[in-house]
């Protein structure tokens, strides 16, 4: 369980977190979206307990992270750009890690090693951006955390990386209650993988909730309509978004699928369809209700 | 989900993070200690063979001792700096994951705390440095010992030697870790490590030149063993018991004070500990920015400025000899100093404006520095002792000819033991003293004050009243000698000098004549030295009864007690015709009781006197001509007596 209580860092005059609230249950996949500059990477940081918070506090299991060996011995924190020792070989950073991990396996190691197409006795330097994030990744999930904090991991990975490593992720997930948090711009990404969205944007958490749950209670609609209605017309269904191309209407709206598709039916449409909402579109509803230029913040 | 919780234990978080870092800098290690011993053992060894079986003279156990201290000394000459460039890079290569923001976003998310991790690489880092030293010191002790060298002093000269270059390794490297802890980069590390080690020793010297320069009786002395002079610049601290070695010849025990090595044990002990605290305060983010601790930066800026300033300003007056010079240079050289320190540190010139109120913090430093030294530093030039509180007075003439004696014999072979130091003792003569020096300060105040700054010469004449309290009062005055003035009276400087030298007890403290014993010297040559001849006339040496030479150093003696003979130079004597009496001093002297016995403590073994031996004469030197001229030593003829 990680709780995050009115949490602010600043660098000088800049804050890049400002009393953030929020938690996040354990086994949970948790992700964390925003523009460049949102926070998203200093929020990671600080709950890797590489930076100290200068507001508030972040709890781990209920112990601060920051100068606390216990705590950082169950998390494991991949940064944007992976540090690895100079001239260093996958073999190395496993030694390395063995000696500081105490969930370590061996067994795992070479499992992974096996999984992804990585030879362990390169050097790491010399690897490809996505290799090594691959090699990166082998480290963490080899170490056990219970805690795996990710900073924009699927940069750099090609499409069968980025499923093979969802797929490890969930059975981590599933096998050991493992709790992750990942951080990317890129809404898309975290869609089929994450269960929990938190939206950050200058430094605030503007929502974070259930994905599911935000999925329930909004739908998208297609439906060619003659003569097209105005938006007064559907009343009293809650229209979040309309648009009109010709005879064919699309809405957002908010409500079941039954009682928006008793209403459009009301009007005998030629075509009707409810369709799945991407997270995006999701968000961007969300966000308009609450009243942020969507496209500013995620832009 | 339960894990195992890692080691709560800072020394298991200690011993993972030592071992790492170990393993880090085993080559460095390893190449350490190979340069080490090509350098030392292998050449100490080559050197050693070489004085047992290709000694031109006679090989005896004091050669071999010499020898034996006398490479270890030098060859330390090159080992220090190397050992300071590795300390350097090692303190780099454990500490630089500081300064990349990329490397510390992974160790300090992990598992060990930061004073575990700060001090197991620290501690990595000692091993890495101080075993290859103390493994080629037990080499070296073991090659003296198989060439059997003196093996109770050569221990002790080995171990000695071995403890100061151990204990200022750990200095430095506690130094470069603290400014690691303090720096954003790797860069901004070494350059303040460069910065604070050659700046601090230099701001201390010119100071204290500047003080020299400005305040009449100060003067800057080359304390080499200053503890003040090297007390925040570990670097060079490192080299004092090398300088140590050259000033006071072979003795080991002579090398620094005990006093240097507490403060230095307790400087690196404080360093570490500020290391530790401020490690811990250090936040992360502060990778690759300038610094995560201003204050070291504003520290070595201001002592850049202070020494480029205060040091062109000197070097510009002493240039030209004006004193507007110096003001000229201040102003320039701290400007320049100034704006250069501030580019490097701020990698351009974005925050130069703002950083010129550091600049005025100098300025201001500097005028309150000058304006209490031109104004006599709270009464420190006016401040002489009075005669009831005076036990005696020491007189230290730079223009005297220094005399130095030194044993010749056993294990202490080549040992300073003493010099000569004319002091004054009797009452009516301390206050002969006083009052001549009270009237030149007096003289000073009248004509000088407000001081300003003034080239402080080459020559000085010290005073040091030794207080009966046990307290000294030091006053140093420059010598000028006035161009163009005929009469001591003249010059304020030398007529207060005329005036002590002219004390009887001062001559007979003073001269060397007076401590000489007929066995003392084996021969004396006289020459003459003609006015427009500066060359002396060829003399042979003449080889003197012990009445003979009774007669001579007595009849010196009471020519020079008349001011007919000098034995240092006198720059208001026109005379240009004139004889000069050399003594040639006798090897390994047995000391007889006598003055000169007293002076050394009663030192029952052998001497060697070094040092200048001969007295010009002139035309009023009637007593010493005159046993001259009745032994005929005059004429050629005489030297094949």
């Amino acid at each position: 369980m990680i709780e995050v209580k009115n949490l602010t860092k600043k660098f000088n005059s800049v804050k890049a977190l400002d009393g953030i609230s929020f938690s996040i249950g354990s086994g949970s996949l948790f992700g964390l979206v925003g523009s460049n500059g949102a926070g998203k990477s200093t929020f990671l940081r600080t709950l890797a307990g590489i930076y100290a918070p200068d507001g508030g506090e972040i709890l781990i299991d209920g112990k601060s992270p920051f100068e606390n060996s216990q705590v950082k011995s169950r998390l494991y924190f991949i940064s944007d750009y992976p540090y690895f020792l100079p001239q260093s070989t996958l073999n190395d950073m496993a030694d390395f890690y063995k000696r500081i991990y105490p969930n370590w396996s061996r067994k795992r190691y070479e499992e992974l090693c096996g999984l992804f197409p990585i030879n362990a006795k390169d050097k790491i330097g010399n690897m490809s951006k996505g290799m090594q994030r691959q090699a990166a990744l082998i480290c963490a999930l080899a170490a056990r955390p219970d805690y795996l904090l990710l900073d924009e991991i699927f940069d750099g990975l090609d499409p069968v990386m980025r499923q093979l490593l969802k797929r490890i992720v969930f059975d981590e997930v599933a096998q050991r209650d493992m709790t992750v948090i990942v951080a990317s711009h890129n809404l898309r990404e975290l869609e089929d993988f994450c269960d929990h969205i938190g939206l950050f944007h200058k430094g605030g958490v503007v929502f974070e909730r259930d994905l599911d749950e935000m999925k329930l209670g909004i739908n998208k609609v297609q439906a060619v309509l003659k003569p097209t209605p105005d938006i007064r017309d559907f009343a009293p269904l809650d229209i979040v978004k309309m648009e009109k191309h010709g005879s064919l209407v699309s809405l957002v709206v908010r409500g079941s699928k039954e009682e928006i598709l008793e209403k459009i039916n009301s009007f005998n449409p030629i075509f009707v369809e409810i369709l799945p909402l991407t997270l995006e579109e999701v968000f961007i509803s969300e966000m308009e209700v609450a009243g942020y230029d969507i496209d500013n913040i995620l832009s | 989900m339960t894990s195992t919780i890692f080691s709560a234990d800072s020394w298991k978080e200690f011993t993972i993070t030592f071992r790492l870092a170990l393993k880090k800098v085993r080559g460095m290690m390893g190449l350490l200690a190979l340069l080490l011993f090509i350098v030392f053992p292998m050449v100490f060894m080559v050197a050693m063979w070489n004085v047992q079986n290709n000694h031109q003279e006679a090989f005896t156990q004091e050669t071999l001792d010499s020898a034996c201290f006398g490479y270890i000394s030098f060859i330390l000459i090159f080992i220090i700096p190397l050992i300071l460039i590795f300390t350097v890079v090692v303190a780099v290569m454990l500490f630089s994951y500081l300064h990349r923001k990329r490397s510390v976003d992974l160790f300090h998310s992990l598992p060990i705390r930061r004073t575990p991790m700060l001090l197991g690489r620290y501690c990595a880092g000692l091993t890495a440095l101080l075993v290859p030293v103390i493994l080629n010191f037990v080499l070296v002790f073991a090659i003296g010992f198989s060439y059997h060298v003196n093996l109770q002093y050569s221990f002790h000269f080995v171990f000695n030697r071995m403890f100061w270059t151990l204990l200022m390794t750990a200095a430095a490297l506690t130094f470069s870790v603290f400014m690691a802890v303090c720096s954003g980069t790797s860069f901004d590390m070494v350059l303040s490590i460069i910065g604070v080690n050659a700046a601090y020793p230099l701001l201390i010297y010119v100071s204290d030149v500047l003080a020299s320069c400005i305040l009449p009786g100060l003067r800057v002395t080359a304390a080499l063993k200053s503890t003040i002079l090297t007390a925040f610049s570990p670097f060079a601290a490192a080299f004092l018991p090398l300088c140590a070695s050259y000033r006071s010849e072979w003795n080991p025990a002579d090398g620094v004070s005990a006093g240097f090595y507490i403060w230095w044990i307790l400087c690196t002990l404080l360093l570490l500990g500020a290391s530790v605290l401020l490690c811990r305060k250090r936040k992360s983010e502060c990778a690759e920015s300038n610094f995560a601790f201003p204050i070291p930066k504003i520290i070595i800026r201001f002592m850049v400025t202070a020494v480029a300033g205060i040091g062109f300003g000197l070097m510009l007056m002493f240039a030209t000899g004006m004193q507007a010079s110096f003001f000229i240079g201040v102003v320039s050289g701290s400007l320049a100093a100034h704006i250069v320190a501030e580019a490097l540190y701020s990698r351009g010139f974005q925050h130069m404006r703002k950083s010129f109120s550091w600049y005025g913090v100098f300025a201001a430093s500097f005028v309150v520095f000058y304006a209490v030294l031109a104004t006599g530093f709270f009464g420190y030039d006016t401040r002489i002792p009075n005669a009831v509180e005076v036990q005696s007075v020491s007189v230290a003439d730079s223009e005297d000819h220094d005399i130095y004696f030194y044993t010749t014999s056993g294990s202490e072979h080549f040992r300073k033991i003493g010099e000569l130091s004319p002091t004054i003792q009797e009452r009516k003569n301390i206050e002969k003293v006083l009052t001549a020096h009270r009237a030149f300060v007096e003289n000073n105040r009248e004509t000088r004050f407000p001081y300003s700054v003034n080239d402080m010469g080459y020559s000085s004449f010290t005073l040091t009243y030794h207080l009966k309290n046990g307290g000294v009062v030091v006053r140093s005055y420059p010598r000028f000698h006035i161009q163009g003035k005929k009469d001591t009276d003249q010059n304020p400087w030398d007529k207060m000098i005329k005036q002590i030298n002219g004390i009887q007890e001062y001559q007979e403290t003073a001269n060397i004549l007076f401590y000489l014993e007929p066995e003392y010297f084996e021969s004396v040559s006289i020459s003459s030295v003609a006015k427009d001849d500066k060359s002396l006339a060829e003399a042979s040496p003449l080889v003197l009864t012990r009445n003979e030479k009774k007669e001579l150093l007595e009849a010196l003696r009471q020519d020079c007690l008349n001011g007919a003979v000098d034995y240092k130079y006198n720059p208001y004597r026109d005379e240009t015709n004139y004889l000069q009496v050399n003594f040639r001093y006798a090897d390994s002297i047995t000391l007889k009781d006598g003055k000169l016995k007293t002076l050394l403590g009663g030192y029952s073994g052998k001497i060697d006197i070094a040092g200048t031996s001969s007295f010009d004469l002139y035309s009023n030197a009637t007593n010493t001509r005159a046993v001259i001229e009745k032994y005929g030593w005059d004429k050629p003829t005489s030297a094949a007596k």
